[in-house]
């Protein structure tokens, strides 16, 4: 594992932290704002030894931290990051100060606890994509919900109470279903390490179980089809910046931990519940469109199709092909972007009508033509036309959704058009047309420039040269999908049911694998593999020898 | 050197709309001056490409700098044979003469800036989607053409009256908004079907560019049909593009409304050059489905060609019957030029019924596009001129205009006689060549449609040129004749220039037909076939070019002399027929709903799924909400309740008198897990977790 001198990774969780303390010995709003918006600058220069320092070519985890924590619990401070979180944690960064900056005047009431969540959800988010200890990445995961509730209950619109408790609850009850199979883990292997437990094997019947909890957990998170409904009462009530964190980072914790978590450790119930996975994602991809066609709130339309692409990234993902996964966490990235800028555009314009109905804002190009060009522009990446970067996240999981069924390609068509269709209906109705009331509002300000330009930027850059970013994860998704490959078939049976007939012979290396680090495991590594059901299993496998 | 051209054909109007902008702060003359110029060098650079097809042993040439190696490769580039060299000539050059004539029409217009911009990046994407070397860059190209349409077609973005199109008064109105959209949607519908093709194909090949693709097509086109019904499959979804972008049947619905945007537009994008891009991507995919089936032996292949053929037929019929009876100007137009492409197709699906008149059926094809692009841009732009002469989009509104516009008389009358198929202008060369490869290929019913659409198309033809230039004065134009400062008369300069310019076209390009169709003849025929190095097959003409000649122009005879009768000389009353005839009423009506698949479509496409999406959302999603949100805690309510009962009942019962504050606390505890604190329930989750896991574990 890579390792550098400086702790990049505590110092990017570590350093808002420190400022929101220091934020409570500041007095006036400009100030804090002030502050914060320097802070978060800062911090995306902390990024930058991330972006210069990794190491394309391996899949190991990198900017690794491991120091001892509760040792008598195996817990660790164990921190890492490779080329599926990567990207992720360089976008939580960019948008804190774009959270910063659009919140400016529009948040005028408890401005100073309102940036203190700010950061701590920064950095609970960081923490989340570079935990690589499960009990740390369920404080994170869990330290998350709490000022993103009190982003919605606090700043948020008339039906907030409803709305975040609602939030709560919910990713509270997947939470709970995640940490039972934390705690299956714990007693079944002894260790909290993620990636030690990549390398375990477990029977089949526990993988299934541990899936189902985890998965749950993840598709509340994403949200998938039947488990959505917190998503759109939340997004209306929240505050701008808490709708962009919301769509651009909370969202991709459900599809990066069923990479992160239920990919590499229960490949064999991933293997079988694929098909249902793949239901779930073609449901979101086509109800989740027809919810947005059917909207007249801007921000729920929105909200809505963040169903559709997240459908579109779990369906990249479960399809197990190369391209689809690539492109899943290609689309993860670019969805944040395109959606944030949505988010904030639906923000600014909210700014000036106070109405998020679409009625109330009908033809503001003649009022506000630079507004109505980054209007054009987002939605036409949220389509994924040529030339932005949400064509080349489509097309890839398209592929890789081609490879695997043709069918499923014919379905995921039909939900991209079902994407166009919302989406000009939002701009025929809000972009063209006869204005209903946006005499006399003003075009965008410089401060609105400043954080549309950026994420504009991005769509064009990664639309054109998406090369770069995709080099960043190729080396973690091949790793991922060979150790996948390798297992997705074995399903092991518990060793001291009665096996009525021969067993599936296991690949042999495999088999030798399991040995070799069996007997080569020292140290560390040693008590897990001494738990009763590694030998009862490393026992079973050479009496079938 | 000769590819750098094709690199400059790409810079050039890039930076035309790059400089656009920064011009428009100098003056809005050289912005003017500074967009056409691009064009015009555009177009020079085109046509420096000529000479290549002089020396076809040379080509194809291929330039290509790779863009991205993973996770699959793509190369941008441009490929260079006689296909790409033809249409981009076709599309440069024309492209500058309506450039010229827009510095006239779009005089005073505020949204001028945007409208260069606009046309100078439709050019350059058009060019891409025709020079390009592999299918990525080609739908790059290809979505791009539908941005630009869509821009153009809803430029009149604020839907003022005047721009409105559809009617006249008790029909329904469409505002350019709005039809932009439905040009977009119904495009992007078959765009992304043929996605899934291109997607499909690179299954099999492993490759986009288009030379490997025809290489290897014997090798991986028999893999694919190992799959049965996969090559079926793989036809649909590639022709489901060309028919959206093409505007043909089934997707031909948007053409029509796509007639909003300004004059030049319409003979630009919907007429000369974006409309043909399917013509020549389906004429891209000919040689992959014809060495499949002719040298890879896979029957399946086969059904490619059909349904091109078919497709091609049956929406020259119907755009052409619609044709008969429409009002607007532009519309009877667009509807034209539909049944036009229709013919292309037809001509192009038939190229594959059989081995020998393959490459005729591919010259035919091509060569009608050309045709068909020079005479119809010189009709549109015309069309632009009348209207905005006559104030009015209804060739009802107008007549009597020849004493008003000689000079766009003459254009506009020499550009329908070719429309008409009259000899020798170019419109009759290549719908003979057109209707001979069709009788070649044996099929008679593809035939008999094909002759009744040139009847078709010599009927109304002949209807609205007599209707707008000749015969009475209508109330309208008397109206506006009688204004003080009318401008019921010739545009602007640049506009009769134009014109004038694409007429001469027009008339050099009849008088050299025959040998244009021989010189295409040889290049297809040394590209298609010699090149490769596959047998040479001779061929034998079945039926003499005579009587194709005479189906021909005894189709526009049949087809122009009732309406010469009716509408020019009025011998024939056509409102007295129309009121005596319940026949001709009801086909009228017919006709004038376009046949009711505009409504049909609307009904179930846009109504349907609008309330299908409405029913999702505020029936479904309530019902799924209302689920989880009342179910769940409903059943965590009852189970709280049953263990209050269960404690007031069940335990009390026994313990009946010894404890009436136990029963009060035990109520009271179970009750206060309900709180609303989310600690507490956090807490209880953890426990139940934990109970949950331990279990799991057990079993």
């Amino acid at each position: 594992m890579l390792n550098t001198g400086f702790p990049v990774l505590s110092a990017l969780i570590f350093f808002p932290l420190i400022a929101a303390v220091v934020l409570f010995f500041l007095r006036g709003d400009q100030m804090v704002r002030i502050f914060t918006l320097v802070v978060s600058l800062i911090e995306c220069i902390l990024v930058l030894p991330l972006i210069t320092g990794f190491d394309t070519t391996t899949a190991q985890f990198q900017f690794v931290e491991r120091h001892a924590w509760i040792e008598a619990w195996n817990i660790f401070y164990y921190l890492g990051i490779d080329g599926i979180s990567v990207l992720m944690v360089l976008l939580t960064v960019l948008l804190l100060p774009i959270c910063v900056l659009c919140s400016w005047s529009y948040i005028s009431q408890r401005v100073k606890e309102f940036h203190f969540c700010l950061l701590l959800m920064t950095a609970a988010c960081i923490g989340i994509f570079s935990a690589l200890d499960f009990v740390l990445f369920y404080i994170f995961w869990e330290a998350m919900l709490v000022p993103m509730y009190l982003l919605i209950a606090v700043w948020g619109g008339p039906k907030r109470r409803y709305a975040s408790l609602k939030f709560f609850l919910y990713t509270l009850a997947g939470s709970t279903l995640f940490l039972a199979a934390i705690v299956a883990f714990f007693i079944n292997t002894g260790t909290f390490s993620i990636p030690e437990l990549m390398e375990q094997h477990y029977t089949f019947r526990f993988q299934l179980w541990t899936f189902l909890a985890m998965s749950l957990a993840f598709a509340i998170k994403v949200p998938l089809y039947p488990f959505h409904t917190w998503l759109p009462a939340a997004h209306v009530e929240a505050p701008t910046a808490g709708s962009v964190l919301l769509a651009s980072i909370l969202l991709k914790m459900g599809t990066y931990g069923f990479l992160r978590f239920c990919l590499p450790i229960t490949p064999a119930a991933s293997e079988f519940f694929a098909p249902l996975m793949i239901v779930l994602a073609i449901l979101s991809i086509i109800v989740g469109a027809f919810l947005a066609l059917g909207q007249s709130d801007m921000k729920k339309l929105i909200a809505y199709s963040s169903v559709a692409h997240m459908g579109f990234v779990t369906l990249g993902i479960f399809v197990f092909a190369f391209r689809g996964v690539e492109g899943a966490i290609m689309h993860m990235v670019n969805h944040g972007i395109i959606t944030g800028a949505m988010f904030l555009l639906v923000g600014l314009l909210y700014e000036r009508s106070h109405s998020r109905e679409i009625s109330d804002n009908l033809g503001v190009s003649r009022h506000l033509p630079a507004y109505t060009g980054f209007l054009l522009l987002f939605s036409l990446a949220a389509f994924g036309f040529p030339g932005t970067n949400g064509f080349f996240s489509k097309l890839l999981v398209l592929l890789g959704v081609f490879e695997h069924s043709y069918i499923l390609g014919i379905l995921f068509v039909i939900g991209l058009i079902l994407g166009l269709a919302y989406l000009l209906r939002l701009l025929l109705n809000v972009g063209w047309g006869t204005p209903s009331m946006a005499s006399g509002w003003k075009d965008m300000n410089f401060r609105e420039w400043l954080y549309l330009i950026p994420l504009g930027l991005l769509v064009i850059y990664l639309g054109v040269a998406p090369g770069r970013a995709l080099n960043f994860m190729g080396a973690s998704i091949e790793n991922l999908l060979d150790n996948f490959e390798a297992e997705r078939t074995i399903r092991i049976e518990p060793a001291h049911e009665p096996v009525s007939e021969p067993a599936p012979e296991p690949a042999p290396e495999i088999l030798s694998r399991c040995v070799l680090e069996y007997e080569s495991s020292t140290g560390q590594n040693f008590e897990i593999t001494a738990t009763n059901w590694a030998q009862n299993q490393l026992g079973s496998y050479q009496d079938i020898k | 050197m000769d590819t750098q051209l094709a690199w400059l054909c790409l810079i050039f109007p890039l930076i035309g709309v790059l400089l656009t902008p920064i011009l428009a702060r100098i003056s809005t003359q050289v912005m003017n001056f500074g967009a056409v110029f691009f064009s015009f060098l555009t177009a020079v650079m085109a046509v420096m490409m000529l000479p290549l097809l002089f020396s076809v042993e040379r080509l194809p040439l291929e330039s290509t700098f790779v863009w991205l190696h993973t996770p699959i490769q793509v190369s941008f580039g441009v490929l260079l044979d006689p296909l790409s060299i033809i249409v981009a000539n076709v599309v440069a050059v024309i492209s500058f003469f309506i450039m010229v004539y827009c510095v006239g029409y779009m005089k005073g217009d505020p949204g001028i800036m945007r409208f260069w911009m606009l046309m100078n990046a439709f050019i350059g994407s058009m060019l891409l989607l025709v020079l390009a070397n592999n299918l990525i860059i080609i739908f790059i190209g290809w979505k791009l053409v539908g941005l630009c349409s869509y821009g153009l077609i809803g430029f009149y973005y604020r839907d003022e009256k005047q721009y409105w199109i559809g009617g006249p008064a008790p029909y329904k109105f469409d505002v350019p908004s709005a039809c932009g959209v439905k040009a977009f949607i119904v495009t992007s519908v078959g765009d992304m079907l043929m996605l899934g093709g291109i997607l499909i194909i690179y299954f099999y090949a492993g490759t986009f560019n288009v030379l490997e693709l025809y290489q290897t097509a014997p090798e991986w086109i028999p893999t694919m049909a190992a799959t049965p019904g996969m090559i079926i499959l793989v036809s649909i979804l590639l022709i489901a593009g060309p028919v959206g972008k093409s505007a043909q049947f089934p997707l031909h619905e948007w053409l029509p409304e796509a007639m909003s945007g300004p004059g030049p537009v319409s003979a630009l994008i919907h007429a000369a050059t974006m409309v043909k891009s399917g013509v020549f991507l389906i004429a891209r995919f000919i040689p992959i489905f014809y060495y499949g089936y002719w040298m890879g032996g896979v029957e399946e292949a086969m059904y490619f060609f059909i349904i091109v053929a078919w497709i091609g037929a049956i929406t020259a019929f119907l755009a052409a019957s619609q044709g008969l009876v429409a009002t607007e100007l532009k519309k009877i137009l667009a509807f034209s030029t539909v049944s036009q492409i229709g013919f292309m197709m037809l001509a192009l699906g038939v190229a594959g019924f059989a081995q020998d008149i393959l490459v005729k059926g591919y010259m035919a094809g091509t060569f009608h596009l050309i045709s068909h692009a020079v005479f119809k841009a010189c009709l549109f732009l015309c069309a632009g001129t009348v209207i905005h002469a006559a104030h009015s989009i209804y060739i009802t509104d107008m007549g009597a205009m020849r004493k008003y516009l000689p000079y766009t008389w003459i254009f506009m009358g020499l550009a329908t006689l070719s429309l008409i198929g009259v000899p020798p202008l170019p419109g009759f060369w290549s719908k003979e060549a057109v209707l001979m490869v069709t009788l070649e290929s044996h099929h008679y019913a593809l035939f008999t449609i094909a002759v009744v659409t040139v009847v078709f198309t010599a009927f109304y033809s002949t209807r609205y040129f007599a209707m707008m230039f000749h015969g009475r004065a209508s109330v309208h134009i008397n109206k506006e004749t009688r204004k003080p400062h009318h401008h019921v008369g010739e545009g602007y300069f640049p506009q009769t220039f134009a014109c004038g310019a694409l007429a001469v076209g027009i008339v050099v390009l009849g008088l050299f037909g025959p040998m244009v169709e021989h010189s295409l003849y040889g290049l297809f025929n040394y590209k298609l076939v010699e090149g490769l190095g596959l047998s040479t097959v001779t061929h034998v003409p079945d039926f003499s070019t005579l009587l194709v000649v005479a189906f021909s122009v005894g189709g526009v005879l049949i087809g122009v002399v009732p309406a010469y009768l009716l509408y020019y000389s009025r011998t024939w009353d056509a409102n007295a027929i129309y009121e005596n005839s319940r026949i001709v009423r009801m086909v009228h009506t017919f006709l004038w709903n376009r046949w009711y698949i505009n409504s049909f479509y609307n009904l179930v496409f846009v109504s349907g799924f609008m309330a299908i999406a409405r029913a999702v959302a505020f029936r479904i999603e309530v019902l799924v909400d209302g689920l989880i949100q009342r179910i769940l805690p409903a059943g965590v309510y009852g189970l709280s309740r049953f263990s209050v009962w269960f404690d007031q009942k069940g335990i009390d019962g026994v313990l009946d008198g010894t404890a009436h504050h136990v029963q009060n606390s035990a109520g009271g505890t179970l009750s206060r897990v309900q709180s609303g604190k989310i600690q507490e329930y956090l807490a209880l989750a953890v426990i139940i977790a934990l109970i949950i896991s331990g279990l799991v574990w057990l079993i």
